[in-house]
């Protein structure tokens, strides 16, 4: 198990686009939001947090959108299938990296720009252990939905996986309100936690039945 | 129980202004299904036409 | 002794022979019974005293709802048996249910909406079943691109039983997370048919509604199953000697 955390891990940071493009397109999107608005007219502190969950969303998306397209081209799947019989170990291996590289990062950018528009200090872990969780259970999601559509594009991975994904955002914007109203966290956060151990124990397999389908 | 509940047949269209709403919407609906019946039926007339082309 | 026995009664043709001698018969009393509750509701059904007479919107909008989710529930059925017992059948039934299910939940999303007018003042409004219907609708929609994607006619099966299995699991969990969600923003609207009290005038029109709709997309389902399969078995023998 540990070689395959340190292949992927060795992997995908040699592989820069797939982990500093989703962090870049982050950063635009959250930059582009308050210069698409009037500034003075609305409380940007109030719902500058809906920008971010929606943001993480759309990234989470796009940082697993080719999670398997190499190896399925280049044949290591079909190897890995010969040896393993069982894509569970890969699987969760290629997820909790993307999340390691990509997915903290994320939520560490969530964080400060959140701390850029008026959350203090204080409150700023508590957002990105919010974000952090999120990103788990948003990549378990999108990597089912990349796992479908394998080489037909990703299109057809968001369509499957976003009705998945909505109930995560639900749950995500309720933690980011707890910390914007100060009450709750521990218990939205504990939820959190648990619905992510769960998804990220339970998602792989359903993703490795999927990749074995698309071998047969 | 059974008795018709409004005064007219007018009244019966137009609800007391809610019949545009009411009606609206059991039109649409009963076209829709009509028209998923007839466009499937076609459908199979076609295949059937095509099957026996074919095996001429 | 349970496979073979699911085996032998789930060919392909069998259902295509089996449903063609009963089709006639449910299409009839489906129509009929919605005819039946329809004109009931709309014509002899006493007004309601709050809402007037848009209520009678419920005599379609309710059979819809209940549909929507029933056409799901027995599509997820069918994924089980094609995933576990490999039963081919289920997966053609699960393709041609697929595309009443859009309609049916358009209907129903539709039918709520134009009542929510009169009734709430507004067409939308994001509580949890609306929402809840309008992401059950994109699933129908995603699993039917879904199986078109792929040429591969056994792979593109397996894979919607797949994503069928995985969002079944998901509907109770977006009701309850979007009803958790509104709850913070607004009070109960008012609930058309959670009425513990509803008055058998009401409730009987109601009923034979819910069963004319329930024969009717049964009776849709069957015709589209039948297209499905024929298409799909074209070169098979039995679909020959069809013609």
């Amino acid at each position: 198990m540990i070689n395959f955390f340190s292949l992927e891990a060795f992997k995908l940071r040699h592989k820069l686009r797939a982990w500093l493009g989703p962090l870049l397109i982050m950063i635009l999107v959250l930059i582009a939001f308050p210069l698409s608005i009037d500034i003075s007219q609305y409380d940007l502190n109030k719902f500058y947090f809906s920008v971010i969950v929606v943001s993480l969303l759309m990234i989470s998306f796009l940082a697993t959108e080719s999670i398997f397209s190499e190896d399925y081209e280049d044949g290591s799947l079909e190897q890995i299938h010969l040896e393993e019989k069982d894509f569970y170990k890969i699987t969760l291996a290629k997820i909790l990296v993307h999340v390691f590289f990509i997915g903290i990062p994320m939520a560490l950018i969530g964080s400060i720009f959140s701390f850029a528009n008026g959350v203090s200090l204080a409150e700023v872990p508590k957002i990105f252990v919010t974000l952090s969780i999120s990103t788990l259970i948003l990549f378990n999601v999108f990597t089912f939905g990349s796992a479908l559509s394998i080489n037909k594009g990703s299109m057809l991975g968001v369509v499957a996986s976003l009705p998945l994904a909505l109930p995560a955002i639900v749950l995500l914007g309720r933690g980011v309100r707890s910390v914007q109203y100060g009450q709750g966290f521990f218990e939205v956060s504990v939820l959190m936690a648990g619905v992510a151990l769960i998804v990220t124990a339970l998602m792989p397999i359903i993703i490795s039945a999927t990749l074995k389908t698309h071998l047969e | 129980m059974l008795n018709f509940s409004f005064t007219d047949f007018h009244d019966f269209l137009t609800m007391d202004g809610h019949g545009i709403y009411v009606w609206t919407v059991y039109l649409v609906t009963f076209t829709l299904i009509a028209v998923s019946f007839l466009i499937v039926r076609r459908k199979l007339n076609i295949f059937k036409r095509k099957l026996e082309n074919a095996s001429e | 002794m349970l496979t073979s026995f699911i085996h032998r009664f789930s060919s392909p043709k069998s259902f295509v022979e089996v449903t063609a001698l009963f089709f006639p018969y449910v299409m009839f009393l489906g129509f009929s019974c919605l005819a039946l509750g329809w004109i009931w509701g709309l014509a002899f059904a006493p007004e309601d005293a709050i809402q007037g007479n848009s209520y009678r919107i419920i005599f379609l909008h309710v059979p819809a709802s209940i549909m929507a989710q029933l056409i799901y529930f027995f599509m997820s059925i069918c994924a089980l048996m094609h995933l576990v017992w490999r039963v081919k059948l289920a997966a053609y039934l699960i393709k041609s249910a697929a595309p009443v299910g859009v309609l049916i939940t358009f209907i129903a999303l539709f039918s709520g909406s134009v009542w929510g007018i009169p009734t709430w003042g507004t067409w939308w409004q994001w509580d949890a079943r609306i929402t809840s219907t309008l992401i059950l609708f994109i699933m129908y929609l995603g699993i039917i691109t879904l199986h078109s994607s792929f040429s591969n006619a056994e792979k593109a099966d397996r894979l919607m039983s797949i994503l069928v299995v995985v969002g079944v699991v998901n509907i109770p969990i977006i009701k309850k997370s979007v009803d958790w969600w509104s709850t913070l923003h607004q009070p109960a609207s008012i609930s058309i048919s959670d009425g513990a009290s509803i008055d058998p005038s009401m409730l009987y029109p109601l009923t034979i509604s819910i069963l004319g709709m329930a024969l009717t997309m049964i009776a849709l389902g069957i015709l589209v199953s039948k297209l499905y399969i024929l298409t799909r078995e074209k070169n098979k023998k039995w679909v020959q000697a069809y013609a």
